[in-house]
């Protein structure tokens, strides 16, 4: 299309009211202002007069998942899991699996098109059977005690994890498979424990299993009691986007998925979270209600 | 709401240059200030004409470095079941940048950034009895600045646990340098330094950082 090229009037133009007038006319034809004579960021949305009005954001979606009872009444409980064990779902009140679908056509992404994903879970972390049974796993320190002799203390990683999965396949939901860069912790990292490198837990959120501090130290030395505290109900939740590259994929819905109980390991200079398999038994997670929310946004 | 002319031209009126080249230039300006029913030929103005990055732009790390988590301080003698990260024995206090990232061809605007990650507190030392202070839990501190100007700042986790710290402001144009900052809690003096095995302990680290900023320019 054209761009105004109209020279600025100079001392000694002729000039009258119709060539004045023509110059407005060339400003009011349809076709003859296009972009080469707007700024950038010339136009917000309320200026479109055609076009998508979710220029920014074309896509979002919102679901409530879990079991929605605020009293705490009523939930699901989990029992901890071992290596090669497929993670647990979050179930609604009918122990239906939860999700968000994003309609029978999905979204597409296109390239540098932005996914980007929040949700939260009321859950209790706690335990059944032996007393503080993370004595039995890779959970503590041992440190020394005032007068003499050690003790075996939480060293504060253990925890549940959940992640994110989405169905790249078909509306059906039936194909749900970890996001880019979060694996499942069942890659063998120690022993037989499965684990992931922190690097690939890219959606991982996590929440604490056991609560336990020593009452009083004294020079780096335990003094008095040890207290362990019930985590009791609290809250995770999660963030994670996703700036897809190369050809358009379709999204058809995502879910959150959860696991544990999990721990530390290093070796060398590389961190992982591992499953503790010897203590998944005693471990249980009840989960309640929460939400999730998704939107696709372009990023230019 | 603006008038697309700064006069009527009529025939007769006296005029000078400058009157028609104010009127032009007024016209030129005008044009983000008109309505729809105003603009010229109301059929081209949609979102297929934006420049890119002409209304906002997104700026992000979905993981942070190659793993995602704080290299600031890498102890490597801690136990096997601890992670390499900070410990009492190398920690160096105060604010630590986590990351830098220029924000760059940021138009002038509103910004809004949002950073997540899991924080890991060791808090067994909790209550040092020769502090002289009641017993108080660490926590990892957390600060988002964008060209020195703290935007956001808040406690932050102080068990094992995810944390997300959201901040927004208004910056004039110009490139920006965000900055993600963190910093543990002093720890009690009476904190072990080394459990049974002579294994360092760790004291804190953040894994799993991720951040997303959106520039918003009009």
């Amino acid at each position: 299309m054209s761009r105004l090229t109209q020279p600025a009037i100079v001392d000694g133009d002729a000039i009258n009211a119709a060539g004045l007038n023509d110059r407005f006319n060339q400003f009011n034809q349809s076709g003859t202002i296009n972009q080469f004579n707007t700024r950038d960021a010339a136009f917000d949305l309320p200026h479109f007069a055609t076009g998508n009005a979710r220029f920014l954001a074309p896509e979002m979606a919102v679901a409530e998942i879990g079991w929605n009872d605020w009293k705490h009444g009523s939930f699901h409980t989990f029992t901890g899991q071992t290596t090669g064990a497929a993670p647990h779902r979050v179930r609604d009140s009918g122990g239906t699996d939860e999700r968000l679908s994003f309609g029978a056509t999905g979204w597409t992404l296109q390239a540098d098109d932005a996914l980007r994903v929040f949700w939260d879970l009321s859950v209790r972390p706690r335990w059944e059977g032996a007393a503080r049974p993370w004595l039995n796993a890779a959970l503590t320190f041992e440190l020394p005690v005032s007068g003499g002799g050690t003790a075996k203390i939480s060293n504060g990683y253990g925890c549940w994890a959940f992640w994110l999965q989405w169905d790249v396949t078909d509306n059906t939901l039936a194909n749900f498979v970890n996001i880019p860069g979060q694996g499942d912790f069942n890659t063998v990292v120690t022993g037989t424990r499965g684990g992931n490198a922190l690097n690939n837990c890219k959606s991982t959120s996590v929440v604490p299993a056991i609560v336990e501090y020593a009452d009083v130290v004294d020079e780096g030395e335990l003094s008095g009691s040890i207290v362990t505290t019930p985590v009791g109900w609290t809250s995770v939740d999660g963030v994670w986007h996703y700036v897809h590259t190369g050809a358009a994929l379709t999204v058809y819905g995502i879910r959150v998925v959860f696991s544990g109980p999990f721990g530390a390991y290093h070796s060398g200079v590389n961190n992982y979270l591992v499953r503790n398999d010897v203590i998944a038994d005693n471990a249980r997670l009840d989960q309640q209600a929460g939400s999730i929310q998704a939107l696709q946004m372009r990023t230019r | 709401m603006k008038k697309w002319t700064q006069a009527e031209a009529r025939a007769g009126r006296s005029i000078s240059p400058d009157i028609v080249n104010d009127e032009v230039r007024a016209q030129q300006a005008s044009m983000t200030a008109l309505d729809r029913s105003q603009m010229p030929g109301t059929g081209w103005i949609d979102e297929t004409r934006l420049a890119d990055y002409a209304l906002h732009q997104v700026w992000q790390a979905d993981l942070v470095g190659s793993s995602g988590e704080q290299q600031n301080e890498r102890d490597t003698l801690v136990g096997p079941n601890a992670w390499v990260s900070s410990s009492i024995q190398t920690s160096a206090g105060g604010w630590r940048v986590l990351a830098q990232s220029t924000l760059a061809g940021f138009k002038g605007g509103s910004l809004y950034v949002e950073w997540s990650a899991n924080v890991y507190v060791n808090n067994v030392f909790a209550y040092g009895i020769n502090d002289g202070k009641p017993g108080s839990p660490n926590y990892v501190n957390m600060r988002i600045l964008v060209n020195g100007v703290n935007i956001a700042e808040r406690r932050g986790g102080g068990y094992h646990q995810q944390a997300r710290l959201v901040g927004t402001q208004r910056f004039p144009p110009g490139d920006l340098v965000l900055s993600l900052e963190w910093r543990d809690t002093p720890t009690s003096e009476d904190a072990a330094t080394v459990n049974t095995a002579a294994d360092h302990l760790p004291f804190s680290h953040l894994w799993n950082n991720r951040w997303l900023a959106i520039g918003r320019y009009r």
